[in-house]
């Protein structure tokens, strides 16, 4: 138990030292926990109050002796198992088999289990904060539903109980997950699935929250569906009954919870760890290999794009300008009127625009971050300095055009709109060209040094950024309400319309190009990254 | 003979800190350069001026007959690059990234797929379709080194080449770099296993707190130390002699 205390202690220690690394002063592992206690109860507290609305009224609605409220508290229990199981599987995978430091711990006389359940609880608080926000459901839930202390206190024992089950199932399948795929390939599959649980959540919030409780049909129709969930052999099922003190629930949660964290701490004490190999024996020579050579300037356009698709933090940024018009649309479905599609689809494509321009500084920043991190050996080949970060500019700015362009053809295709989408991204292209450059600027002149691909930026960088990303995201929008055909101020006249929405914002474009260029070419190009 | 290397009077400062102090050196066309020192003599940082990946303070390099301060594309075209630690895009397969190369260096497909199908035999390298990120040290170092070595360029660098590699790969690259040599590059190479420079260089040069301090052919090394193993004459150049060594040893 020391050593478990040790390793866990210098981790924190390790964690608290990043400051310091990127030479501010050191914040104190108190302050982190305010921190985030401030971040939970920002987020818990409107989360506590709408729930409670929700549960008050979902209470009262009963659907074959199971409340649609009770549903909704097995749906959060099944989300949240599903969410936890498919980001902390290839988390431990990475975390505790494929760990660069696992190899250091394992020559130290410390036990196996130790170094799992150490490097276990790392990831448990990395990953599990989304787990956190059960919490204030369950509070609406046991506030509406008017439950006694006690029994409060054994539904959050029984959550605590619900949650070993759900660790020790990802630990379990990350042993496996860890015996045949590699690191890179493990990383690409932790982003394919929190995307799909990012893409999946937000769509059941947005549906959930746009019922109508008083709808009687809607919310029976919802129960009738939900019904199906409540299956006697699922995890979620056993909660439920559990915090009614039922023993069909009780039983079956402490029993499976204690079969399997008894499984995953046995197998942890059998030297799986150090059975582990991280490059699995390669495959057999494979002769007759197709290379394909370009110009050096499309080599490097090819490359870049790869890098992009690659890199899960840039992939992130690319998601959202094609995730957010479907939320949009989903309400102006709900809202089941023509011209509520309509105002929903052009909303989408303006909301569109502005997270495209929002996000383009930053996706070429993590770009420009991924040479920086190969740094010298780009210096050795024959080409232009400039060459490698003009070609990501170009390649972050046709990625986000091109996302979307398909968005909106696809939207388009089933609500109309086409005209408008196409002259709305033509118009953004040389605002997110513009903004891209400065991403290229704003890496050089603002590294962060020790955070990688998915924090490129310093504080000072970030903001900037943000200013910038922000003034380009307000011109793009503005050019595409103008044509939209939307006013913001419907009593100007057409003028005034055109040059505050079109004239001014487009003179505002050259200008920011203008300023971009200006501070591009005053930059050391011999040694672009060289921090002095 | 053609000199492929002119180094005169080359310099590097950081801030106040002189990492290399006005050092003067030829190489000859299908010469073995051996370029030794103790750790912070300025080794790297002499590589990295010659290599065009830092700007000297003041000096002048001239490689293949071009001034690499106002030619650096046409001489980095020429010259090959194995750094001590190979960082190279994570997310490129080994594959990917020779095409990469092959293509910024505009290679001949057919001659660069039996360049490199020879070095895949000769480095046993079966990995090609992996993503780099997945290698060990010792697979970068090939990659790196096939990635190099296709290209045949005329003047090679090499920082701790050897480091990595099987004893298999590391025999194979010592009889590579012979047989460049022997078709007339240049080769240029710092190394801490002084066996590798006592065998292989033709000439070696000792740096130490960023001067040279002694170059020559080994036997000129000998008859100017006295002593026979290159060894003894390193510590002996660098102030460190073998009753030193023993007696940290001893108080060890």
């Amino acid at each position: 138990m020391n050593k478990l205390t040790l390793l866990i202690r210098y981790k924190l220690k390790m964690w608290s030292n990043i400051p310091l690394r990127r030479g501010r002063r050191k914040i104190p592992l108190p302050f982190y926990i305010l921190m985030l206690a401030g971040v939970f109860i920002a987020i818990s507290v409107p989360l506590y109050l709408f729930t409670l609305d929700l549960f008050q009224n979902y209470s009262k609605i009963i659907f074959n002796g199971i409340s649609l409220a009770d549903l909704f508290v097995e749906i959060s229990m099944i989300g949240i198992f599903v969410l936890v199981l498919v980001t902390d599987t290839p988390a431990i995978a990475l975390n505790v088999f494929m760990s660069e430091d696992v190899d250091f711990l394992l020559s130290l006389p410390i036990s196996q289990s130790t170094i799992f359940i150490s490097k276990n609880l790392e990831t448990i608080i990395q990953g599990g904060f989304p787990a956190l926000f059960v919490i204030p459901i369950l509070i609406s839930y046991a506030n509406a539903t008017m439950m006694p202390w006690y029994m409060i206190t054994v539904m959050f024992l029984m959550y605590i109980i619900y949650f070993v089950i759900v660790n020790s199932i990802s630990s379990i399948i990350a042993l496996g997950v860890s015996k045949f795929a590699s690191r890179s390939g493990t990383q690409r599959f932790m982003v394919f699935t929190s995307l799909i649980v990012y893409v999946l959540s937000i769509l059941l919030m947005s549906t959930v929250s746009s019922l109508n409780p008083n709808d009687k049909n809607i919310t029976e129709a919802f129960a009738s569906y939900l019904s199906t969930i409540n299956l006697p052999f699922l995890p979620s099922t056993w909660f439920i009954n559990a915090i009614k003190l039922r023993i069909d629930g009780l039983l079956p949660l402490i029993i499976t919870a204690t079969i399997l964290a008894f499984v995953t701490y046995r197998i942890s004490s059998s030297g799986i760890l150090s059975g582990y190999s991280k490059m699995k024996s390669a495959t057999k020579h494979i002769r007759m290999r197709n290379y394909n050579l370009k110009s050096p300037e499309q080599a490097f356009v090819s490359k870049d794009l790869k890098l992009m698709r690659r890199e899960p933090s840039i992939l992130f940024l690319l998601i959202y300008p094609a995730i957010f018009p479907l939320f949009l649309l989903i309400g102006g479905v709900m809202g089941r009127g023509q011209s509520s599609i309509t105002h929903a689809l052009t909303g989408g494509i303006l909301i569109s625009i502005f997270i495209s321009s929002m996000y383009t500084v930053i996706a070429t920043a993590s770009l420009v971050s991924i040479e920086i991190k190969v740094g010298e050996f780009i210096k050795t080949l024959p080409v232009g300095n400039r060459t490698p970060l003009w070609s990501k500019a170009f390649v972050i700015t046709g990625a986000f055009a091109i996302v979307m362009m398909v968005t909106f053809s696809i939207l388009s295709a089933f609500f109309g709109g086409f005209i408008l989408s196409v002259i709305t991204v033509l118009l953004s292209i040389p605002v997110l060209l513009i903004l891209s450059f400065f991403g290229v600027y704003a890496t050089v002149k603002w590294p962060n040094s020790i955070g990688g691909v998915r924090r490129p930026l310093n504080t000072t960088g970030n903001f900037v950024s943000m200013g910038i990303g922000f003034l380009g995201a307000l011109i793009a929008t503005s050019e595409g309400l103008y044509f939209s055909g939307n006013r913001i101020f419907p009593f100007l006249s057409p003028a005034y319309q055109f040059l505050i929405f079109l004239a001014g914002p487009i003179a505002g474009e050259i200008i920011m190009a203008f300023v971009i260029f200006e501070l591009l070419s005053k930059i050391d190009w011999a040694n672009p990254y060289e921090t002095k | 003979m053609t000199q492929l290397v002119k180094v005169s009077n080359l310099k590097k400062n950081f801030g106040t800190f002189t990492a290399v102090k006005s050092i003067s050196f030829n190489i000859n066309s299908g010469e073995i350069y051996g370029f030794l020192g103790p750790n912070g003599a300025g080794k790297t940082t002499t590589i990295k001026m010659l290599t065009g990946i830092l700007v000297p303070t003041s000096g002048k390099i001239e490689i293949c007959g071009l001034d690499l301060l106002t030619h650096p594309l046409e001489v980095k075209s020429q010259i090959g690059v194995v750094p001590d630690e190979p960082k190279l895009y994570e997310n490129l397969t080994g594959q990917e990234f020779l095409e990469f190369v092959g293509s910024i260096f505009l290679m001949d497909k057919d001659e660069m797929k039996k360049r490199i199908e020879e070095l895949c035999d000769a480095f046993e390298i079966n990995f090609l379709e992996k993503f780099i990120g997945d290698y060990s040290h010792g697979m970068k170092q090939k990659l790196m080194l096939t990635s190099v070595l296709m290209r045949k360029p005329k003047v090679i660098f090499l920082d701790e080449a050897t480091v990595g590699l099987d004893a298999k790969s590391a025999k194979i690259l010592k009889m590579l770099l012979k047989k460049y040599a022997n078709e007339g590059s240049s080769i240029f190479m710092t190394t801490h296993v002084l066996e590798i420079a006592e065998k292989m260089c033709d000439r070696i040069g000792i740096i130490n707190a960023g001067e040279i301090i002694a170059e020559g052919t080994l036997s000129d090394l000998r008859n100017e130390s006295g002593k026979q193993s290159l060894e003894d004459i390193f510590l002996q150049l660098t102030g460190s002699t073998d009753e030193e060594v023993k007696e940290i040893i001893q108080n060890l």
